[in-house]
């Protein structure tokens, strides 16, 4: 069996007095797509955010490659190779699509068994990112600025990928498209933990599927039960 | 700011024509070539400076009061070294080392303090830079004296003069319009064409974003201070063949920069150069017109000259309350935990608590010296003033930065009365009537502006007042005040005037306290909570924040009125910059969402002055590094943090008290 | 009773700098009837939103209340004529209980909230008001709890009871039931329908769940880039070719329990 490539214990949170996640314990393994399942306010968010470093108030252990990264900054958990997709985009409305992908960029960690990406390689897995280079951030459609966001952080060259709501507030035909770049780009190599309340999508693309509610782990679902403990594709 | 307009007054003087008759057209206009020249000359150092305090609005957040302050010590670093390195070279490296001592201490104060309180709330950073603007101040004073200090001409032809239309010009000052317009070029080159402009520009938008992208927060915001702070230092140097070093030139410049960065729009640079251009032409032809006739009217324009900048501030506001080329904000999240502050009716242990607090300061004082009753007067006033501004603060959910000018129409409306023989409790109305008006005009303009821009803003005000107050010699007494304002015979006892104060005053936060509890006062708390929804549940959002600016200034004018009395004699002071930010820092001390926090604070604040105020020379340096020391070990204020502190412990008992049943 | 229907817009047009949000929208909703209004993030679902209540003003067109032209009312005007919304981001007063936030709606609908005599939070009858609206969302065991420690279905549920504390006659839902178990939603989609159809008001309200749409909406009108593309019974939305075509697609991941 592999290392997990991320691996959390006993992971608590708290906004304020208010405690949000309480003791969560999960791998995420090497090329898997993992989905954190359940409701608004159940912790998902936090749980991506608190990996990210993007929470003060965070207790616990994370290990990302064999790396402890609880307390690091966020932008040296990104340099490890984590790259974070937030739920509402965060696009830099001022910046063009250009220049977005550009704030993006940073050359992959040393041993990263991903392809590195390039303009041309992102242009081809969404196309309309190409048409729409010299656009600002900001006048793009909800489905474009979803592609853009995720574009960003791909640039990124990241090896672990933490995709908050990736379906959220897009046309059912635009979450058919995103499940399938979702599936791409575990073809590509990547390791993917995903937060997701969307039923459907979640089984159009998760290997396994954790539940959270009120902060607390409920139980390990797989998606695919034959699919358990192989996990080579 | 005196300095400098009095240096402008000055230029006008020699520039001025005293009438515009038809064979002087000609020299009129060449006048009015030079002073327009003479303002774009102006307009290069501030848009420097402005560029650095937007740029590191930008990406921090942060409206650093003491921009100025890296300014005046470029000034004074250019002077030194230009003393002491004869020759051109001496001048030259003037420039070059005003520039990096700014850079240092910019980073040294990003690095050692501003790091810190990034997440904190605005007006909270703002009184924390103005602590470093006390402690720069007095630095500057120990180590260059009282004295203003006259730099060198700049080198060779530089320093000498053009002439246009047969008036002559300083080569220097071409010089000057010609270094803004290339910074500009430069800033914008290098914020649109390089990768550290990008991450600038994308850290502006979103720096929890760009961060969570792999850019070094850090780094990016240690970079951006020093290049903001080495364009002030810059700026000030270059100043130096223009104006002398004085103590005066930091908040004299900060109050013109704050202009000038909000009418361009808070982070945008080609807005800061824009404004600085248009602010320091407007005051140009205020001194170039001079003295303007229209039929039976006569206006000395040049008497606008403090107050068109605010002018021109309050009309771009009121157009685009964003200013020219602003962005809205980016809404900044907030500590839940802070938020939640029931308020029931007041207990019996409350009342009692009350009860007696009052009845001993009431005796305490009369059973003490006359010095004590003097102090326990100035604290009474105090406590109202702070209290009335935390009024607006807190459940208002506004940022007043000009308190002090209704304070000072208070003192002055009460003065000015009494000064014409209206009885004494007729004179106490008429400071509270004129301050009250004055809330009802500032405060229509102002409540419907955000955050940082309603700060800048009310500021603004502040400043048009003491303006107006300052230059009104024949009403006012200028900046020699007004005298002989005394209460009647039978308070002319300090005791008696004390108890007679502190009725007033105490009258005033108590009232200010029971709005709280009011169905008025949640629904003002309800416009702050969710402006938007209390729109939709029927709620006129601009009429309650409008109506509780109007409270607030309304009591700090009877504060004011009260002080004018017990003083005898008041000065523009009193509605100056600094008395605004003590108001501010009363309030922090004691804790913003305490109901008497701000009493608290205004106690402690107005006994550590006095007691500072008497025992150092640089009390100024000393109340800093007090204010600093608060601001980062008890952001909430003293009142919060222990409030905070009791019910972590009342949280704690409770929980070991249940721990048979087990937590989670 | 009045022949115009409850609510009407009639060509609602908004731009933003150059881009059109809303173009040329028009619906009605009748007395009692529950009305979806579903798209993509972006279509315009929630400028409508703020159009009808006020929170926005129309470039052209009008929005109309029992055929009474309500275009330039202020939000809070509004309010008072009988419009009552809810947000898709809960908007609630945080700083207070529970109960506060539903005694402001009453204050402001019976006139108090400007009052400066009395203590906002005494017992009397506008508490046991305010305590009945709570009990309707089942938030009554809560009342006096802060309005910050509610859990997120919770304030969903609370800002209903606020909405219902006006005793509108048109309310607007933006995505009520974001974030809800299957269970929570459809207690309050109940709830919300049957008050709606007891008391007579126009209910319109947008969700991302096509469940819930398709489940409660008694018809269902669909925006695409800021126009109204299709409006309708459930079963004929369903089938319309162009809603599938830019909005509802054929997938597997897209296919709904309605649709079915």
């Amino acid at each position: 069996m592999n290392a997990p490539l991320l691996s959390v214990r006993d992971l608590s949170l708290w906004y304020g007095r208010a405690q949000a996640l309480f003791g969560l314990v999960f791998d995420v393994m090497p090329g898997e797509v993992l989905v954190l399942a359940g409701r608004n306010g159940a912790g998902k968010t936090s749980t991506l955010r608190a990996i990210m470093g993007l929470v003060p108030r965070v207790s616990g252990e994370i290990v990302y490659a064999g790396r402890p990264i609880r307390g690091m900054a966020p932008h040296a958990i990104a340099r490890l190779g984590v790259g974070y997709v937030p739920e509402d985009r965060r696009i830099f409305t001022e910046l063009t699509v250009a220049e977005n992908l550009e704030a993006g960029r940073k050359p992959a960690p040393v041993g990263s068994p991903i392809r590195p990406w390039t303009i041309e390689r992102i242009h081809t897995l969404f196309p309309k990112l190409a048409e729409l280079s010299d656009r600002p951030g900001g006048a793009l459609s909800g489905g474009e600025q979803q592609m853009l966001t995720l574009a960003r952080t791909l640039m990124g060259n990241p090896q672990l990928l933490l995709l908050d709501e990736p379906s959220e507030g897009l046309a059912p035909l635009v979450v058919e498209r995103i499940a399938e770049t979702v599936r791409e780009l575990k073809r590509e190599g990547l390791t993917i933990l995903l937060s997701e309340q969307n039923a459907r999508f979640t089984e159009a693309v998760a290997d396994r599927v954790l539940w959270l509610e009120r902060g607390v782990l409920q139980n390990l679902i797989d998606n695919d039960t034959t699919d358990k403990n192989e996990k080579n594709r | 700011m005196q300095d400098a307009g009095g240096l402008k007054g000055k230029l006008a003087g020699r520039n001025r024509r005293p009438a515009m008759r038809l064979d002087m057209l000609r020299s009129a206009m060449s006048a009015f070539l030079i002073q327009s020249l003479n303002g774009l000359a102006s307009a290069a150092s501030l848009f420097l400076v402005a560029a650095g305090l937007t740029l590191i609005f930008g990406v921090t957040r942060i409206v650093n009061f003491a921009h100025g302050s890296f300014y005046m010590l470029g000034v004074y670093i250019a002077w030194t070294v230009a003393e002491g390195v004869s020759g051109a070279g001496g001048f030259w490296a003037g420039l070059a080392a005003a520039a990096l001592v700014a850079a240092l201490v910019g980073v040294t104060v990003e690095t050692l303090i501003l790091r810190r309180i990034y997440q904190a709330p605005e007006l909270l950073q703002l009184t924390a830079t103005f602590a470093l603007v006390l402690i720069l101040k007095d630095v500057a004073l120990a180590v260059w004296g009282p004295e203003d200090r006259l730099g060198p001409r700049a080198p060779g032809v530089l320093g000498g003069a053009v002439e246009f239309g047969g008036r002559a010009f300083p080569v220097w000052d071409l010089c000057l319009i010609a270094i803004g317009v290339a910074m500009l070029g430069l800033l914008t080159w290098l914020t649109r064409r390089t990768r550290f402009g990008l991450l600038v520009r994308a850290a502006t938008e979103d720096r929890e974003m760009a961060a969570a992208l792999g850019v070094n927060e850090r780094w990016l915001f240690t970079g951006v201070f020093a290049l903001g702070s080495a364009l002030a230092g810059l700026a000030g140097a270059l100043q130096m063949p223009r104006e002398p070093a004085s103590l005066a030139l930091d908040l004299a410049l900060i109050a013109d920069v704050f202009v000038v960065v909000v009418i361009g729009g808070l982070g945008s640079i080609p807005g800061a150069f824009v404004a600085a251009v248009l602010v320091s032409l407007v005051k140009a032809w205020c001194i170039a017109l001079g003295q303007v006739s229209v039929g039976a009217l006569s206006l000395d324009l040049t008497k606008l000259t403090l107050v068109a900048e605010f002018l021109v501030m309050a009309a771009v506001l009121l157009v685009r309350p964003n200013g020219l080329f602003g962005r809205p904000l980016r809404h900044v999240p907030v500590d839940r935990e802070a938020l939640y502050e029931p308020r029931p009716a007041p207990s019996a242990r409350v009342l009692t608590g009350l009860a007696v607090a009052l009845a001993a300061v009431t005796v305490l004082p009369v059973v003490l010296d006359d010095y004590s009753a003097v102090l326990a007067t100035d604290m009474a006033v105090a406590a109202l003033f702070a209290t009335s501004l935390a009024f607006i603060i807190g459940p208002g959910g506004m940022g007043s930065f000009g308190h002090a000018a209704y304070f000072g129409l208070g003192a002055y409306g009460a003065a000015l009365a009494a000064q014409a023989g209206w009885s004494f409790g007729a004179a106490l109305a008429a400071g509270l009537a004129l301050a009250a008006l004055a809330a009802v005009l500032f405060g229509a303009l102002s409540v419907r502006l955000s955050g940082t821009y309603m700060a800048m803003l009310t500021l603004a005000f502040a400043q048009i007042v003491w303006s107006v107050v300052f230059q009104w010699d024949a009403v006012t007494g200028g900046s020699n005040g007004l005298t002989g304002v005394w209460p009647p015979e039978a308070l002319s006892d300090r005791n008696r005037f004390y108890l007679f104060a502190l009725a007033l005053c105490a009258a005033g936060v108590l009232l200010l306290a029971w709005l709280n509890l009011t169905p008025f006062g949640h629904a003002l708390r309800a416009v702050r909570d969710a402006r938007v929804k209390a729109e939709a549940i029927g709620l006129p959002a601009t009429r309650f924040t409008w109506a509780a600016f109007t409270v607030g200034g309304t009591l700090a004018g009877l504060a004011g009125a009260v002080y004018a009395f017990s003083k005898g004699s008041i000065s523009p002071d009193v509605l100056a910059i600094p008395r605004s930010v003590d108001a501010l820092v009363m309030v922090l001390l004691g804790g913003l969402n305490t109901l008497f926090g701000p009493v608290f604070g205004a106690v402690l604040f107005t006994w550590l002055a006095d007691g500072l105020a008497r025992t150092t020379e640089y009390w100024r340096a000393s109340l800093g590094i007090v204010i600093l020391a608060v601001v980062l070990s008890a952001p909430r204020g003293i009142m919060g943090t222990w409030g905070a502190w009791r019910a972590r412990r009342a949280r704690r008992a409770a929980r070991e008290g249940d721990m048979p049943g087990g937590g989670r | 009773m009045s022949a115009a229907p409850r609510l009407s817009a009639t060509g609602l047009v908004k731009r933003f700098g150059g881009v059109a949000a809303v173009r040329e929208v028009s619906f009605a909703v009748a007395a009692g009837e529950t009305v979806a209004l579903i798209g993509a993030n972006g279509a315009g679902k929630t400028t409508t939103f703020n159009l009808v209540n006020g929170q926005l003003l129309p470039d052209t067109g009008t929005v109309a209340l029992d055929g009474r032209d309500v275009t330039r009312l202020a939000p809070a005007a509004r309010f008072h004529a009988g419009i009552g919304r809810t947000f898709q981001i809960t908007a609630n007063f945080l700083s207070m209980r529970v109960i506060d936030n539903v005694l402001l709606a009453l204050a402001s609908r019976e006139g108090w909230a400007w009052r400066l005599t009395s203590v906002f939070t005494r017992p009397g009858a506008a508490e046991e008001k305010a305590r009945a609206l709570l009990a309707r969302v089942a938030l009554e065991h809560v009342a006096a709890e802060p309005a910050s420690a509610l859990a997120y279905g919770d304030l969903k549920r609370l800002e209903l009871a606020v909405a219902l504390a006006g005793a509108p006659r048109v309310l607007l839902m933006d995505e009520p039931t974001a974030g809800m178990s299957a269970e929570e939603r459809t207690a309050l989609m109940t709830l919300a329908r049957e008050t709606a159809r007891r008391e007579q008001l126009a209910l319109l309200f947008t969700e991302h769940d096509m469940d819930v749409v398709f489940g409660f909406a008694d018809r269902i009108l669909v925006m695409h880039r800021g126009r109204l593309i299709a409006q309708g019974a459930p079963e004929a939305v369903a089938q319309d070719a162009i809603v599938r075509e830019v909005y509802l697609g054929a997938g597997p991941v897209a296919s709904t329990r309605g649709t079915a």
